[in-house]
């Protein structure tokens, strides 16, 4: 709680941080693993850290990225009514959507079931990954930035309820058949929440800006 | 917890947090100062954000009001339907007696874009006007607003998928309707509005009503 002289800007290169949400100066802690700092003044939480944050998520991401392709192109759904049958997969509801006129729609959905996970974990992969490996920074930077403005944008929980909703609507009317695809969707889903809840952003980075110090001392 | 005495922003010390990175950097009077870790450009507050939350919010009500005029799903079966809209599927769900997914339908189409659209408002007019009102509780509210805007989406993934399940010729289609597209345009620019909001704008108000004298830097709660 020391006092600290806010006439010359020396704090700036102390331990203080700014609360992202209310702006308010604090005095940085060393926080131990699996432990979350919050602001006192509007309870934003400021920073969770993760023991080997880079070695799980660059796990998790790669499964994930493993678990994608048959997510997407398998059968989710099958619907039997009066000998006749079809399937759903991730991928055809959208170009159906797209095919009748609502291209908008198609294009939303496809992003937000599709693109932006894909994209997210593929970013996952490559910032953890170049971390550990100390690949360039302009490419790290570039991912993180990125990542950050998608990700509220994958919406697979979203996607998982809008498939229990399609079941229970239809299940009155036929048979309702989940498919292989349906439960590499919830795997991947899972996959995919742990890998960003597991991800230290600010980890990344703090990383990152010490690199670049050392990079311009030298 | 008091801080009212003790109140010191990064941007009433001068300094810039990078938005990206959140790195901490003193203003050295350039407009178009750049963050020393990762390039962006460096602000106090977002760019304009007042200005552009209030036209997406604007935008979306309009267009909230065509997504409900609109039919949003038809459903022909045995070559009878008629096309529904958000509201009246909701209640051709009540109908059938599928209250917990007439519920969930309702809340994410109906009362989440709604409410998320009466508390933008309700945070830009604090902001605007400055409101005297609990200013934690408005930090919180915005967070719940960030939070469920993206459930929204829920209706328009349940079309996309039944459009393509349910297509069985001369038994039962389902075919989507032009208020699907307005939602999705309410969607995006609720989810957009909630983006370019800067809650530090609701604190500005507190800070400026505070005696901010003190310069004690407080540490961050540690859970």
């Amino acid at each position: 709680m020391a006092d600290i002289n806010l006439a010359d800007h020396s704090f700036v290169q102390a331990d203080i941080i700014a609360c992202h949400d209310c702006d308010l100066l604090l005095k940085d802690q060393q926080l131990e693993a699996e432990r979350t700092a919050s602001c006192p003044r509007c309870a934003a939480v400021l920073h969770v850290s993760r023991r080997n944050t880079l070695q799980r998520t660059l796990a998790l991401s790669i499964a994930g990225l493993i678990l994608f392709i048959p997510a997407n192109i398998l059968p989710i759904l099958t619907f039997e009514a009066l000998g006749k049958s079809n399937t759903s997969t991730m991928i055809n509801g959208i170009v159906t959507i797209a095919s009748e006129g609502y291209w908008w729609m198609g294009v939303l959905v496809f992003f937000c079931s599709i693109f932006a996970p894909f994209i997210k974990l593929l970013l996952l992969t490559i910032t953890s990954a170049g971390c550990l490996l100390q690949w360039p920074l302009r490419l790290l930077v570039r991912c993180q930035k990125l990542y950050q403005h998608l990700d509220e944008w994958g919406m697979f929980d979203v996607y998982l309820l809008g498939i229990l909703v399609s079941f229970i609507k239809m299940k009155d009317y036929g048979v309702l058949v989940p498919g292989v695809g349906m439960w590499c969707f919830v795997g991947l889903l899972l996959i995919a929440a742990c890998c960003s809840s597991v991800y230290d952003s600010q980890y990344v980075w703090r990383q990152i800006d010490a690199r670049r110090r050392r990079i311009n001392a030298a | 917890m008091q801080h009212k005495n003790a109140v010191i922003t990064a941007m009433q010390a001068g300094v810039k947090q990078c938005h990206s990175c959140r790195k901490l950097q003193a203003d050295n009077g350039d407009d178009h100062q750049h963050c020393q870790c990762c390039g962006d450009e460096l602000h106090y507050r977002g760019h304009n954000s007042l200005s552009r939350t209030w036209a997406l919010c604007v935008t979306s009500t309009l267009f909230l009001f065509l997504a409900n005029i609109y039919p949003i799903m038809t459903v022909m079966f045995l070559g009878e339907g008629s096309p529904d809209t958000i509201i009246s599927g909701v209640i051709t769900l009540v109908g059938a007696g599928m209250y917990p997914v007439a519920a969930i339908v309702f809340i994410a189409s109906v009362a989440v874009p709604l409410l998320k659209l009466i508390g933008m408002f309700w945070l830009l007019l604090l902001v605007q006007f400055d409101l005297k009102i609990d200013k934690k509780k408005c930090a919180i509210m915005f967070r719940m607003v960030q939070f469920i805007g993206r459930w929204s989406m829920l209706d328009l993934f349940v079309i996309a998928i039944l459009v393509t399940l349910v297509n069985l010729e001369g038994l039962m289609t389902i075919s989507g309707g032009a208020g699907a597209t307005y939602f999705s345009t309410v969607v995006v620019l609720t989810m957009l509005a909630a983006h370019t909001f800067d809650p530090r704008l609701i604190w500005d108000l507190e800070n400026n009503s505070a005696n901010s004298s003190g310069s004690a830097v407080k540490g961050a709660d540690n859970e």
